[in-house]
C-alpha cells in the first residue's frame, strides 16, 4: 500500500506575495538600478562609465527601465536571472551590487501585472512576456504548477557589438497602489534622491542616470592637489571565505582635502558602486572627541571642515562586502570593516595632524599653509595616486620665510586724522598713517 | 607621552636599560625567521636614542626609523641633531599615522617598539591592532605603557566640563580611558591598584594584540607573548610583547625556543625588574663571589639575577 503523500509545494501566489511583502517601492526600483550599475561595471572594468545610461520612466500606467550596460544572455536568463533564489554554482558577476538573486522579479512582481523584458546581450537576445495572472494558473500535465517562464523570442550564437547591447523592462497593468505613488510628484523627487545619494560614486564615474528625463546630477568628488599637496591613496585586497566560497574584496581608501564645507566633510562608504554612508563624522569612521581638543564649539569643527574620505569597497561577490542587508548602511561588526576602519583613523589622523598644523597657523603671522591650499586644484579620485602618505607643507618651511611686513591698523579720531593729512598733505588716512609712522622713526630711530 | 623626554634621562633608569639589552639579547632568536640584522626597527628614540644606539650596535640593524609625536619645527629640529648614525629615519606624527605612511614593516617582518611611557589609551591599543593586522610574518610587537595609578587621560567630560576625578573608581576611570569593551570580565576595583593595573593592562593589551591578528588579510596569523616586564624606575612600568606570525610559519618561532631565556614570560605571570642599588666595589665582590659579604642577601640575589645586563652609569663630561 503505498503512503499518501502532502504536497507541500508553495503556490505562486503565496511566494509572490511573500517576496514582494518586505520591500518599499523605492528600494524595489534601487534594486533594478543596482543591476544596471552592475552591468556598467562588467563592462568597464576600468571604471570610465561614459556613454553608459540606464534611464526610468515612472508613470501612472507603466514603468520602464531601460540601459545599455551589457544586456543579459539567454544563458543568464535560463540558469540565472529568473530563477528564484541565487543557484549555487552560478557565475559571479564583476562587481555585483544585485547578483539578481532575487531583486529583479521582486522588483517586476511587486509593481503589476504584467512585464516584459528584452535584452541584447554579447552573445544572444531574447524578450520575455509575462501576464502574471497567466503565468500563476499555468499546470503541467501533472495538475501541479508550472515554474517556468517561456522566451517570446530567443537568439543565440550572435555576436552583438557593443553599442546595441541594452536591457529594457518594463511593467505594466501597475497595481493601483503603485499606480498612485507613480502619479505623484513627491514619489518622483523621493526616487531621485535615492538614486542621486546610492549611485553618486557611478554618476561620478560618467553613468548618465536619468528619471523621467531628468538627469541626475551629483558634484564629482574631488581632492585638491598640487606640487605640496598630494591626497593618500591606499590599495588594499582582503580574501574572504564564507560558506565555503571565496572571494577578494578590494578597498581602495582616498583621504585628502577638498573646499571648506562642514556638511559635506567626512567619510564616504561605497559598496561596489553604491554609496551606503556619506559625510560621516561619527566613530563609526573613527571620528572620535579626541580629535577635536576637548572643544565643543561649533569653529572646532570648522577646521576639519576641509577632510574628505572615501573607502571603495568591490569584490564579485557582493556578500562578501561589509554592507548591511538593504544596502543602506555599514556592517560595523564585520571584520573586513573593523580592518578597514583602521587604515581610514590612521588616515584621517594623518590629514587631521596638517588641519591642525593649518589651524594653528592663523595664530601666527605666517599663511603658508593656507595659500598651499589655495594654489591646489580639485583633482577628481580617478586622478589621485597611490600614496600611503599624506603629502602637505608643514610648518617648518614657514620659519624660513617668515614675512618682513606686518599690517598695522588703528582707529582716531576724524579731527586729528584730518589734521595729519593737511600736515603731510596727503589725501586718504592711509597714506596719513604710514607718514605719521615714518615721521616717528625719522626722529626716534637711531639708523 | 609627548615630551616626556624633558623629564627622564632615559639613560639612567636603570631597569629601563636591563630590560633593553634583555630585549636585544632575545632578537638574536629571530635569526630563525631572517637574519636579525635585516629586520626594520621602528622605535620611539626620544632625544637619547638609547635603544636605537644599543639595538644597532649589538645586532646591526640597517633600517630604523623612530616615530616622535612632535610637530613644533624647532623641537623637531633638535630630534634631528641628537639621531646617532645617519641611517635613522625619524618620522613625526602620532604613531598610528606615521605606521600607516611607512611600507617598511608591512613588507618584511620588523621590531615595533612602541614605547609610549603614558598610560595605556583606545589609541594605543588601535595601534597595536594595526600592526598586528599589517605585519609580516616574524615581527616582534612590544608596547611599554605606565601602569601607575589609573589616573583619566581625557578629563573633560562629553558636556565640556571638568571631570572630578576624585568621585570616580579605578574601574570607572579604565572604563574612560579605553573602550569598555576592551574592560576584562569580571575585574574588581580592588584589583586596579598596585601592580594589578599592569596585569589588567596586560590583558587588554594581549587582546588587542590577538583580536588584531584575526584582522589580518592572511586570515592565518598567530601570535605569541615572549615579554612582560614589569618595573619601577620612579613610575611603575609595564612591557609587553611578543612574535606576530604566519601559522604556517610557527615551526620557526618554536625553533627560536624563547623559553629557555630567563626573563622571557608566555603568559600573565610578569618578569619584574628590579635592580638592587650596589656600589661598584660590592658588584665587584659578588662578581668574584666572595662569601659572607656584608651585603643584604635579596639584593645579591636581585644582582645575580642581572648582572649579565646590569647598567654601569660613569659620569664623565665629554668634549
Amino acid at each position: 500500500m503505498s503512503v499518501p503523500t502532502i504536497n507541500a509545494s508553495p503556490t505562486k501566489e503565496f511566494f509572490i506575495s511573500i517576496i514582494t511583502k518586505d520591500i518599499s517601492l523605492l528600494d524595489a526600483i534601487k534594486d533594478l538600478m543596482d543591476n544596471c550599475v552592475d552591468g556598467a561595471r562588467s563592462l568597464r572594468g576600468d571604471g570610465r562609465y561614459q556613454g553608459l545610461f540606464a534611464h526610468i520612466e515612472v508613470k501612472p500606467d507603466s514603468f520602464i527601465i531601460v540601459d545599455n550596460c551589457g544586456g543579459i544572455s539567454v544563458d543568464t536568463a535560463i540558469n540565472y536571472a529568473f530563477r528564484f533564489g541565487r543557484a549555487r554554482g552560478a557565475p559571479s558577476v564583476e562587481g555585483s551590487i544585485g547578483q539578481f538573486g532575487v531583486g529583479m522579479k521582486r522588483a517586476l512582481f511587486k509593481m503589476g501585472k504584467k512585464f516584459e523584458v528584452k535584452s541584447v546581450a554579447a552573445d544572444s537576445r531574447f524578450v520575455l512576456k509575462v501576464d502574471v495572472d497567466e503565468w500563476t494558473a499555468l499546470m503541467d500535465e501533472n495538475g501541479r504548477e508550472k515554474w517556468e517562464f517561456e522566451f517570446t523570442e530567443v537568439a543565440e550564437s550572435e555576436n552583438n557589438p557593443i553599442d546595441i547591447r541594452s536591457t529594457t523592462l518594463e511593467v505594466t497593468d501597475l497595481y493601483p497602489s503603485v499606480a498612485a505613488e507613480f502619479g505623484t510628484a513627491f514619489f518622483v523627487q523621493q526616487l531621485v534622491a535615492s538614486l542621486q545619494h546610492a549611485h553618486a560614486h557611478s554618476l561620478n564615474l560618467g553613468l548618465d542616470i536619468k528619471v523621467n528625463n531628468f538627469e541626475l546630477r551629483h558634484n564629482v568628488a574631488t581632492l585638491l592637489q598640487s606640487d605640496k599637496i598630494k591626497s593618500i591613496k591606499l590599495e588594499k585586497t582582503y580574501p574572504q571565505e564564507d560558506d565555503g566560497i571565496r572571494s577578494i574584496v578590494k578597498l581602495t581608501i582616498y583621504a585628502g582635502l577638498s573646499d571648506s564645507n562642514l556638511k559635506e566633510a567626512g567619510w564616504y562608504i561605497i559598496c561596489n558602486g553604491r554609496q551606503v554612508l556619506g559625510a560621516d563624522k561619527t566613530p563609526l569612521t573613527g571620528w572620535e572627541s579626541k580629535l577635536e581638543e576637548n572643544q565643543s564649539t561649533p569653529a572646532a569643527h570648522g577646521q576639519f571642515s576641509r577632510f574628505r574620505g572615501y573607502a571603495v569597497f568591490e569584490s564579485d561577490n557582493a556578500k562578501a562586502l561589509p554592507w548591511n542587508t538593504s544596502k543602506s548602511g555599514v556592517d560595523a561588526e564585520s571584520k573586513l570593516y573593523q580592518a578597514a576602519r583602521m587604515e581610514m583613523v590612521n588616515a584621517l589622523r594623518q590629514v587631521i595632524d596638517f588641519l591642525n598644523e593649518l589651524d594653528a597657523e592663523r595664530d601666527s603671522e605666517s599663511t603658508v599653509l593656507k595659500e598651499c591650499i589655495n594654489e591646489a586644484l580639485p583633482v577628481p579620485l580617478s586622478s589621485v595616486a597611490v600614496s600611503a602618505r599624506f603629502i602637505a607643507p608643514s610648518r617648518a618651511a614657514t620659519t624660513i620665510q617668515r614675512p618682513t611686513n606686518v599690517r598695522v591698523q588703528f582707529t582716531q579720531a576724524l579731527d586729528d586724522v584730518e589734521f595729519a593729512k593737511n600736515y603731510f598733505e596727503v589725501t586718504s588716512a592711509t597714506k596719513a598713517g604710514e607718514a605719521v609712522f615714518d615721521y616717528f622713526l625719522d626722529r626716534e630711530r637711531e639708523n | 607621552m609627548a615630551g616626556s623626554f624633558k623629564d627622564i634621562d632615559y639613560r639612567v633608569r636603570p631597569a629601563k636599560s636591563i630590560e633593553r639589552k634583555m630585549l636585544a639579547e632575545s632578537f638574536r632568536r629571530l635569526v630563525y625567521f631572517q637574519n636579525p640584522a635585516k629586520y626594520t626597527y621602528v622605535g620611539m628614540g626620544s632625544l637619547y636614542f638609547s635603544d636605537f644606539n644599543l639595538f644597532h650596535r649589538s645586532l646591526g640593524f640597517e633600517t630604523m626609523v623612530s616615530i616622535e609625536d612632535c610637530f613644533d619645527p624647532t623641537i623637531q629640529d633638535r630630534f634631528r641633531m641628537n639621531v646617532p648614525y645617519g641611517h635613522i629615519r625619524l618620522e613625526f606624527g602620532r604613531a598610528g599615522a606615521v605606521l600607516q605612511k611607512m611600507a617598511d614593516w608591512k613588507q618584511c617582518p620588523a621590531i615595533i617598539w612602541l614605547d609610549y611611557d603614558g598610560k595605556l589609551s583606545e589609541e594605543c591599543l588601535h595601534d597595536l591592532e594595526y600592526v598586528a593586522s599589517n605585519a609580516a610574518s616574524g615581527t616582534v610587537l612590544i608596547i611599554s605603557v605606565n601602569a601607575d595609578r589609573l589616573k583619566l587621560i581625557d578629563s573633560i567630560g562629553d558636556d565640556g566640563n571638568e571631570i572630578d576625578e576624585a568621585s570616580l573608581t579605578p574601574l570607572q576611570i579604565l572604563e574612560r580611558n579605553i573602550d569598555k569593551s576592551r574592560v576584562p570580565l569580571g575585574v574588581q576595583n580592588k584589583e586596579l591598584s598596585g601592580w594589578g593595573v599592569a596585569a589588567a593592562y596586560r590583558e587588554v593589551i594581549d587582546a588587542a594584540i590577538r583580536k588584531g591578528t584575526t584582522l589580518h588579510p592572511s586570515g592565518n596569523f598567530g601570535y605569541e607573548q615572549t615579554y612582560n616586564f614589569t618595573y619601577s624606575d620612579g613610575a611603575r612600568m609595564l612591557t609587553v610583547g611578543g612574535v606576530l606570525f604566519s601559522e604556517n610559519e610557527r615551526e620557526h618561532f618554536v625553533s627560536a625556543a624563547f623559553d629557555n631565556m630567563e626573563f622571557v614570560r608566555r603568559d600573565k605571570t610578569d618578569y619584574r625588574i628590579d635592580p638592587p642599588k650596589l656600589t661598584y666595589a660590592e658588584m665587584r665582590a659578588i662578581n668574584l663571589h666572595r662569601p659572607d659579604l656584608p651585603i643584604p642577601p635579596s639584593d645579591v640575589e636581585k644582582f645575580k639575577k642581572t648582572y649579565r645586563y646590569f647598567p654601569h652609569f660613569i659620569e664623565a663630561e665629554v668634549g
